[in-house]
């Protein structure tokens, strides 16, 4: 009988609380009437290697426990895909307040370093991404056994509401990087508003007195596209107007790169103890707008490409 | 196909049956063990891990009633059709019965 008992106490262990005396009770009963019928007398010690063999052929005692009270899993298979679209709208909502906390970051550091706004973000997003999976695995665990998953699981559509079928996903990865970018080079624009005059007198460039004029231009042209990143995250698929203004929006870099290549340097070496760097930082300017305009040519021809497939 | 393939999908058509078969042995009441052996002898082969389960979700969803009674010095837990359980009975039987005419014109084999 002890093997027995242990046997159906080992089921117990998997059994919610509230279900464990009722079913120990009936699955025990059950295992007795099992045994009476192969002539097996669960007290009797010469029947002990019998009863070995009886209790070897039921299944692990776990499964059987999963049997009697199914365990509700956190998150259903049929939820699976409203899951995934909160996680990465979760994941979305952790970027930008990582990118947020990078801004405050360099502010407060009083430095300029585009690798620590990298590892901020990261590190910001590493830390909080943990936090979210449970708190919306929970949520997803408790609206889903009550039963209040079920209205939101579909939601209502209509085939006209459905994407055309040659639609374009707009890359959420890209939009992160144009979001990282634009911020970035808003804090580089605007170091005298927010580094001190030790740390900004330390730096090694910064743009010319006669070009003043172009930190306002750049700002615009850098603000619009941090507006349009972030509208651009908050939609799946292109539109032709949408990803219109996207080609706008290179095309407008293409003009301002071309027209700085044009102009004397926008930067010059600030810092007298780098004042030997002048010559090759004036080279890598005059030749980077260059090169960079180029490159965003290459961009906007096959961002062009796909624009006349919509 | 795997001998193993073939095994699951005799459980897949199988699985809908064997609630139908449950609730009609369940017109008299039926402890596991008894009603195990009455649907064995009638010819449908159900172990002990599906069919006690089973039974339980079909008395928690109503189908079925319970009682705990003492029979030979031993407690044992019977079941037996509700009148819930008896409406669903008569229902999904003659649904059985205009699948399993349908299913003879399909695969030929009516008479």
């Amino acid at each position: 009988m002890e093997l027995l008992d242990r046997y159906v106490q080992a089921v117990a262990h998997y059994l919610p609380a509230e279900q464990k005396q009722d079913i120990m009770r009936e699955l025990r009963a059950n295992l007795l009437d099992e045994l009476e019928s192969l002539g097996i007398n669960a007290s009797n010690q010469t029947d002990t290697v019998a009863l070995t063999t009886f209790l070897q052929r039921q299944d692990h005692p776990q499964r059987i426990a999963q049997s009697y009270a199914p365990q509700y899993p956190l998150v259903a298979s049929e939820d699976m895909g409203l899951y995934k679209t909160i996680v990465l709208k979760g994941l979305l909502v952790l970027f930008v307040y990582a990118v947020v906390t990078a801004g405050s970051y360099l502010i407060n550091a009083q430095s300029v370093n585009a690798i620590a706004f990298l590892l901020v973000v990261l590190s910001s997003v590493w830390d909080n991404i943990g936090g979210m999976l449970i708190i919306i695995t929970a949520t997803f665990y408790l609206l889903g056994k009550s039963g209040y998953l079920a209205q939101w699981r579909y939601p209502s559509w209509s085939p006209e509401t459905l994407p055309p079928a040659n639609a374009q996903r707009i890359s959420t990865s890209d939009g992160i990087s144009d979001i990282m970018t634009s911020v970035f080079g808003l804090l580089l624009l605007w170091t005298p508003l927010w580094l001190n005059e030790e740390a900004y007198n330390s730096l090694i460039l910064g743009i010319a007195p006669n070009m003043e004029h172009w930190r306002i231009i750049l700002t615009i042209v850098m603000a619009g596209s941090l507006i349009a990143a972030i509208y651009r995250l908050t939609q799946t698929y292109w539109t032709r107007w949408s990803m219109g203004a996207y080609i706008a929006e290179y095309l407008i870099y293409i003009g301002v790169m071309l027209t700085l290549w044009s102009l004397p340097p926008l930067f010059v070496v600030n810092n007298p103890v780098a004042t030997k760097l002048t010559p090759i930082i004036e080279q890598i300017f005059t030749h980077g707008w260059l090169v960079g305009a180029g490159i965003f040519v290459l961009i906007t021809t096959s961002e062009v490409r796909k624009w006349r497939k919509l | 196909m795997t001998e193993e393939r073939q095994h699951k999908l005799r459980l897949e058509l199988r699985r809908g049956v064997l609630v139908l078969a449950v609730l009609g042995a369940c017109k008299t009441p039926q402890y596991g063990y008894s009603l195990r052996q009455h649907i064995n002898d009638a010819g449908i082969d159900i172990d002990e891990g599906t069919l006690y389960p089973l039974i339980r979700r079909l008395a928690e969803q109503g189908l079925l009633d319970s009682e705990w009674q003492k029979t030979d010095g031993r407690d044992r837990r019977y079941y037996q059709l509700s009148q819930m359980g008896s409406d669903t009975l008569t229902q999904l039987t003659t649904d059985w019965q205009d699948l399993n005419r349908c299913l003879e014109q399909i695969l030929g084999t009516e008479e």
